[in-house]
């Protein structure tokens, strides 16, 4: 080593002598808990925008399937689910594109912004029209007053089970599923900030078209993407078309459908209305741990009243004797359990309570399939 | 799926952080010259490090988060207006008062430099890491961060000449 560098070394090491660090380990701890529920609670006001818009689209099905003069599909209330529900393996087929006729659906993105960024388009049209070879040649065109409007196209073949990404511009992806789909969700890993989405099905086609536009532009908006899109039965369906174990649950007065699916490697509850919905996590991420301590919060007006706290998590096949110790101090509170098709046990625990109490499991205790007694928290 | 219990996984981390947070935040100071700057870089940084942190191997943490560390270094100098850099290159007088602690000027003289020499010469010789590690920290070829550091090197011994010649050393 020379002088220099020795001098360099010298120096450096006395001008960061007297730096010391300001981070407190117990607060940043907490501040990752809340990034983390913000995380999931993000993607939960996104499904939520969805649903709400699903909620009119019921009319706009309901109506064009009666022009058709067939019998109009409609959702049905889901049964009152039991403590420790067991849901029996769904053997419907999956959703598939039959008919073959032109269509198109108009999203509005008018009020798709999002923090400091536009849209990308004011109006988004996605147009399906049958060729000679059977396929339903797709065109989607986006526009916006002043800009070019930005197209692209795609083919999807009849008798598709799958579903189709699009990508148009660096911050907008449709989502073609085969059927009616009452609401969808697209899952992506890339850091694409806040997203807005909307569903439609695109008359006549037997598609339905998932807009969903990013805040942050990425170069390749579909990479990676998977999706999941409920039908009017209810039945949760994932990328390649196979049904997502889920079951519908209800708890302290809510309800929701709790699912879990490998494909797209996420669990979650996925509600309609009401204060569960909406809420997911990566399967990776997830743990029987997650039961314990503070929940995901969904709560009224500013200070906080009359909040709903929720803790998931799924438990892995062979799972028995579940029991949780619920927060004494929040007495309006409840828990259930569903075991799904593929035996995995969903775990959901929910009260309403002030702030001070969004703690919501205080203990679990359960067998696991090995038989081993398994006690998580206090 | 099945790691460590939450309480478990943020007590490891939260002792990580007591033990590793000043290092960083010091590493954090050289490469932005900003104290309140380098304190919100490392709580950045380390907030991406929890989240990630069922992923980071164990005796891996520094390294992980040393990393984000400097890509949000990086992230923040390139978010910053344009600055003029023609003179980064060329040998510039000191324009600080002579009074001004010396533990610092070393500070002012990194600032001086081209972000990626600044970057190579503090992870290097502060931080000790070998060509080979600082290279593959900053995504760049060991040739690059011997350039690098050859030049940062170059320029600094002017700087330490003038200054020297100033009497503010």
């Amino acid at each position: 080593m020379n002088d220099l560098e020795e001098l360099l070394r010298t120096d450096l090491a006395r001008a960061a002598e007297p730096i010391d660090s300001g981070v407190d380990a117990d607060e940043l701890v907490e501040a990752g808990h809340r990034v983390r529920r913000s995380r999931t609670m993000r993607v939960g006001a996104g499904l939520t925008a969805v649903l709400v818009t699903a909620a009119g689209l019921g009319l706009v099905v309901a109506t064009a399937v009666g022009r058709g003069s067939q019998a109009p599909v409609l959702a049905t209330p889901s049964p009152t689910p039991s403590v420790t529900a067991s849901v029996t393996p769904s053997t419907s087929a999956s959703p598939t594109i039959t008919s073959a006729t032109a269509g198109k659906a108009t999203f509005d993105l008018t009020d798709f912004g999002m923090n400091k960024a536009d849209a990308p388009f004011d109006q988004l049209v996605v147009a399906a029209e049958p060729t000679s070879t059977g396929t339903l040649a797709i065109t989607i065109i986006g526009s916006k007053p002043g800009h070019a409007d930005q197209k692209a196209t795609a083919q999807v073949e009849a008798g598709r089970t799958s579903a189709t990404f699009v990508g148009l511009g660096k911050r907008a992806v449709v989502t073609l599923v085969p059927g009616t789909a009452a609401n969808a969700s697209l899952f992506t890993d890339l850091n694409v900030g806040g997203r807005v989405s909307d569903t439609k099905v695109i008359p006549g086609t037997g598609l339905s078209a998932l807009v969903t536009v990013f805040e942050r532009g990425v170069a390749e908006p579909t990479k990676g993407a998977g999706v999941i899109w409920q039908t009017v039965d209810g039945l949760l369906h994932s990328t390649s078309g196979a049904e997502v174990p889920s079951a519908e649950v209800s708890v302290a007065g809510e309800s929701a459908r709790i699912y879990r699916s490998e494909e797209i490697g996420v669990l979650g509850l996925w509600g309609r209305e009401g204060k569960l919905g909406g809420t997911s996590m990566a399967i990776k991420d997830a743990e029987p741990g997650d039961l314990i301590g503070g929940g995901l919060g969904h709560c009224g007006e500013v200070p906080p009243t009359g909040c709903t706290w929720s803790n998931f998590t799924a438990l892995p096949p062979g799972t028995t004797n579940l029991q949780l110790t619920l927060n004494p101090k929040a007495p309006d509170s409840g828990w259930t359990s569903a075991t799904l098709s593929d035996g995995w046990v969903m775990v959901l625990a929910v009260n309403h309570s002030s702030k001070e109490t969004s703690t919501v499991v205080v203990s679990a205790d359960y067998v696991d399939a090995s038989g081993k007694a398994v006690h998580l928290g206090k | 799926m099945f790691g460590s219990p939450t309480p478990t996984r943020d007590a490891a981390f939260a002792e990580f952080v007591r033990t590793s947070s000043r290092s960083l935040t010091r590493t954090a100071y050289l490469l932005c010259g900003d104290r309140a700057l380098a304190d919100d870089l490392v709580q950045e940084a380390l907030l991406k490090t929890y989240l990630a942190w069922r992923r980071v191997r164990p005796g891996e943490a520094t390294g992980y988060t040393r990393r984000v560390l400097v890509n949000l270094n990086i992230d923040r100098w390139r978010r910053r207006p344009p600055v003029p850099t023609e003179l980064t290159e060329q040998p510039v007088a000191d324009k600080g008062p002579a009074q001004v602690d010396d533990r610092d000027q070393i500070v002012r003289l990194l600032a001086g430099l081209p972000t990626q020499q600044r970057r190579v010469l503090v992870l290097r010789y502060f931080d000790d890491l070998s060509e080979a590690a600082t290279a593959e920290l900053l995504g760049i070829s060991i040739g690059a961060v011997k350039s690098a550091s050859s030049r940062g090197l170059a320029a600094l011994r002017q700087h330490y000449q003038m200054a020297d010649e100033g009497g503010l050393r």
